[in-house]
């Protein structure tokens, strides 16, 4: 550890998810995330753990169900519209209270869409795509760097809250190449154990593992005990990045690739003495609504900037709640803000 | 005083729901009998469908998983390539198996990983209300062909046992029957061979079971038996198809 | 110079397009007809066609496929890369995709460029990536290479980089692990680049003087949306 290399984004969480100890990864060809299950396809067989292409999005899903089923650590991942075929899966995940990592390397939609890099999943990631009341751990990296940490942080809080965890990077940041160190995983140290996993009952009564529970008040129950991990999650893991927050009039809010540029207009408008700040969530569930709220007691405008037509959006206004006007800058299809694009539409605000 | 019949240990001691004259109950304890005499009851896990055995664990005494809807096959990989010393199998139905699960059950088979899979094949969806399955039969009246199965409206019935035989992964495909103890002996010869294919290595073993659904069919249970002897049996021919043991 | 047809492979992010981009440019300098052929049916980002205009304002002619298709990943080598081959006046400049898997479209024109003769296969390496981080690793790849293109690797160059975090010592570093396998390969090492803001006469002298191979300054073109230079 320590070294430092340089790697594609779609590598990085490759790489990130074997220090991880993920045991088994299952994939199926997509674009633009295909040099990371060609990674894993080299690095898991030389580990000599568990590498398999499966026959589709949901057979490769329903693999990680297997795999998390017998409390090994496990991930899949995608673009878009594989992740939509694997919606169902992850139900079932959330639902069998499961912990597995999902990763999304975000391409344009609706529907086949294009391949270019697009934020148009955050609807689909934090409000569960898949049916039935369930959350997943959120994490909207914006560098290489962030990617493999993510992945490693992503496997522990999985098995921590034992839930479905997601990386939710873009195209852009799947294919871009920066340099990486990767950092020493907090191995198993505080988390429970799996003696719910499927390993034969030897010695003990038999596990089941399900999502599926007739009759009484048994799934009602069930739903109660999800609602208590997911405050839980909400109450420990609030995750963020303010940068020049503190006496801002502007204050943007953005994730992933959209936040670099917003980075660098925030540097700019500084320097031409703009007072103007970002909040970069880090989590985009559990969301720091707190965070917005407080801030908007200060800041007389908000902008958020995102590669899509105003999904985070929502999540804003319902953290600024009202204090302070929310104005959205953003384009769905293959846009990616340069730092001028958003320079100029701060300047509109003042 | 000699015990000749008892339950099974690999059995729990719930009382199935299965409608009088179900073979799901047959099937169920023939399979808790082979993982018995086969000793590896601490070491096998199922996984159960959706249909009409998805509480198929409140009825096994071992390990179990659940699976959507025709996903066992996944479900089973990812449990067996990462605990190869497990023995992990399949119970589905023909809904399950043979139509949203085409995919998963094909790949299986042809990759050849060591899982063995138990087949329900009673033509029908039994848990929904009894729909037209794919292994549905011509003219056979069900919920959604209510003028009979029309091949030229509906298609036609599948024969999943005689397709796998094709893939080059499959150790095993037999087909066999419970309605007479005749049937019962020779099919619980074919499961406890799909499940020693297993412990040896040998690759992908699938036992498909034809069953009644005396409740969708609308029949008496006997009735129910003596369709299944008269319609399904002729189209659906029992014994083994494939066997790589004995082929080779 | 009297080599026509320049192939560029490599493994995935060794900088094969920018390199290739650079090339071509040089070529321009003394060669009326220039062309580049986007042979990357790998790699759907960062590619040579999206720097239609770079190439257009420079003369160089680029062969890509239909800019309608150019948010997809559809597979497209245009037919006009084998008759540009065939153009005995015309310097071609072939930018392939990453890894052995992306140098597999050369296998539908081998024939051609080998009846021609004539040509260049070089191999990119940057050892900061994670499966060339040796000289085994370089070794392996240009085995790997070969053995899908079925065309011999014919000379190495050095692009040992770490973006703008690049310094002169992970360039020398670079150099000496691409020496050591182009004495092993038996190919020599053509060029060490070094990118325009470590570019100077000291520096080139002690590479040139420790090493076979040419320094190549390296011009940066192709860049993440908030890293262009649009910045007001």
């Amino acid at each position: 550890m320590g070294e430092k290399f340089l790697m594609k984004g779609n590598e990085a969480l490759g790489e990130a998810a074997i220090i991880a100890g993920c045991e088994a990864y299952f994939g199926y060809p997509i674009t633009p995330q295909n040099e990371l299950t060609a990674y894993m396809s080299k690095r898991m067989l030389e580990e000599g753990r568990v590498f398999v292409q499966s026959e589709s999005e949901l057979a490769a899903v329903n693999m990680v169900f297997g795999a998390a089923g017998a409390g090994k650590r496990t991930m899949t991942s995608s673009s878009s519209p594989g992740v939509s075929l694997k919606q169902e899966g992850i139900s079932y995940l959330a639902g069998a209270r499961l912990p597995a990592v999902i990763v999304n390397v975000m391409r344009g939609g609706p529907g086949l869409g294009n391949i270019s890099p697009a934020q148009g999943d955050y609807y689909q990631a934090t409000r569960g795509g898949g049916n039935g009341d369930y959350r997943l751990i959120v994490f909207a990296p914006n560098s290489v760097q962030e990617m493999a940490d993510d992945v490693i942080d992503a496997f522990y809080l999985a098995d921590k809250y034992r839930m479905p965890s997601m990386v939710m990077a873009d195209g852009m940041l799947g294919q871009m190449m920066e340099p990486v160190v990767f950092k020493e995983p907090k191995g198993n140290k505080g988390l429970p154990p799996k003696d719910w996993a499927l390993t034969g009952a030897k010695g003990r009564p038999r596990n089941i593992v399900r999502s599926l529970m007739l009759g009484g008040t048994g799934l009602y129950e069930h739903n109660e005990v999800l609602r208590k991990i997911y405050a839980e999650v909400e109450a420990n893991e609030i995750r963020y990045e303010e940068l020049e927050t503190a006496d801002a009039d502007v204050t943007l809010v953005a994730y992933g690739s959209a936040s670099r540029a917003c980075i660098g207009a925030v540097r700019h408008l500084r320097a031409a003495g703009k007072k103007v700040g970002l909040i970069r969530p880090r989590l985009v569930w559990p969301y720091p609504y707190k965070v917005l709220e407080k801030q908007a007691e200060k800041s007389k405008k908000f902008l958020v900037v995102e590669m899509n037509l105003g999904q985070m959006l929502d999540d804003v206004r319902i953290g600024v709640a009202g204090k302070a006007p929310v104005e959205f800058y953003g384009y769905a299809g293959g846009w990616i803000p340069t730092v001028k694009e958003v320079v100029d539409r701060v300047n509109q605000m003042f | 005083m000699k015990t000749v019949y008892k339950k099974p240990e690999s059995m729990t001691s719930a009382t199935t729901i299965y409608c009088p004259g179900c073979h799901h109950g047959i099937a169920h304890r023939l399979v808790a009998e082979v993982i018995d005499e086969l000793g590896i009851a601490d070491r096998t896990i199922g996984i159960a469908p959706v249909g009409c055995a998805a509480l198929a664990y409140d009825y096994f005494n071992v390990d179990f998983s659940e699976a959507a809807h025709g996903r066992a096959p996944a479900v089973a990989t990812g449990l067996k390539l990462t605990q190869p010393d497990k023995i992990v199998f399949t119970y589905q139905g023909d809904g399950d198996l043979a139509s949203i699960g085409a995919a998963e059950i094909l790949h299986l088979a042809n990759r050849g990983f060591n899982i063995t899979t138990i087949f329900i094949n009673n033509a029908i969806y039994g848990m929904t209300g009894g729909q037209m399955a794919p292994t549905s039969l011509e003219g056979q009246k069900t919920a959604t062909t209510p003028f009979g199965r029309d091949l030229k409206i509906h298609g036609n019935p599948m024969k999943v046992s005689e397709i796998l035989t094709q893939t080059a992964g499959a150790a095993y495909i037999a087909r066999g029957a419970v309605y007479d103890p005749k049937h019962v002996m020779e099919t619980k010869k074919m499961v406890k061979k799909a499940f020693q294919n297993q412990m040896d290595g040998k690759g992908f073993s699938m036992v498909e079971i034809l069953s009644t659904c005396p409740t969708n069919w609308g029949l008496s249970p006997l009735d129910a038996v003596e369709w299944l002897k008269d319609n399904m049996e002729p189209f659906y021919p029992l014994g083994v198809k494939k066997d790589i043991d004995q082929d080779q | 110079m009297d080599k026509r047809i320049f192939i560029f492979s490599g493994y995935y992010g060794s900088g094969k397009t920018e390199v290739a981009s650079n090339f071509a440019l040089f070529l321009k300098k003394n060669h009326e007809h220039v062309a580049l052929a986007d042979m990357d049916v790998v790699n759907p980002y960062f590619r040579s066609r999206d720097k239609e205009i770079l190439f257009r304002e420079n003369g160089i002619k680029l062969i890509a496929p239909p800019s309608r298709v150019n948010s997809a990943d559809l597979p497209v080598i245009t037919a006009s890369i084998g008759g540009m081959i065939d153009q005995d006046d015309y310097k071609v400049v072939l930018d392939m995709g990453g890894d052995d898997v992306g140098t597999i479209p050369l296998g539908s024109l081998r024939k051609r460029i080998q009846e021609k003769g004539r040509f260049e296969v070089f191999i990119i390496v940057n050892v900061n990536r994670p499966f060339t981080r040796d000289t085994d690793g370089i070794i392996k790849m240009a085995k790997l290479i070969e053995k899908m293109s079925e065309l011999h690797p014919t000379a190495i160059i050095s692009n040992t980089h770490m973006k703008e975090l690049t310094d002169r010592e992970m360039i020398l570093r670079g150099a000496e692990y691409c020496s050591e396998a182009s004495l092993r390969l038996n190919i020599p090492l053509a060029y060490i680049t070094v990118p325009a803001f470590l570019d100077e006469p000291s520096f080139r002298e002690s590479l040139e003087s420790r090493f076979e191979g040419d320094v190549f300054p390296l011009e940066l073109f192709y860049h993440t949306p908030w890293e262009e230079k649009s910045t007001p």
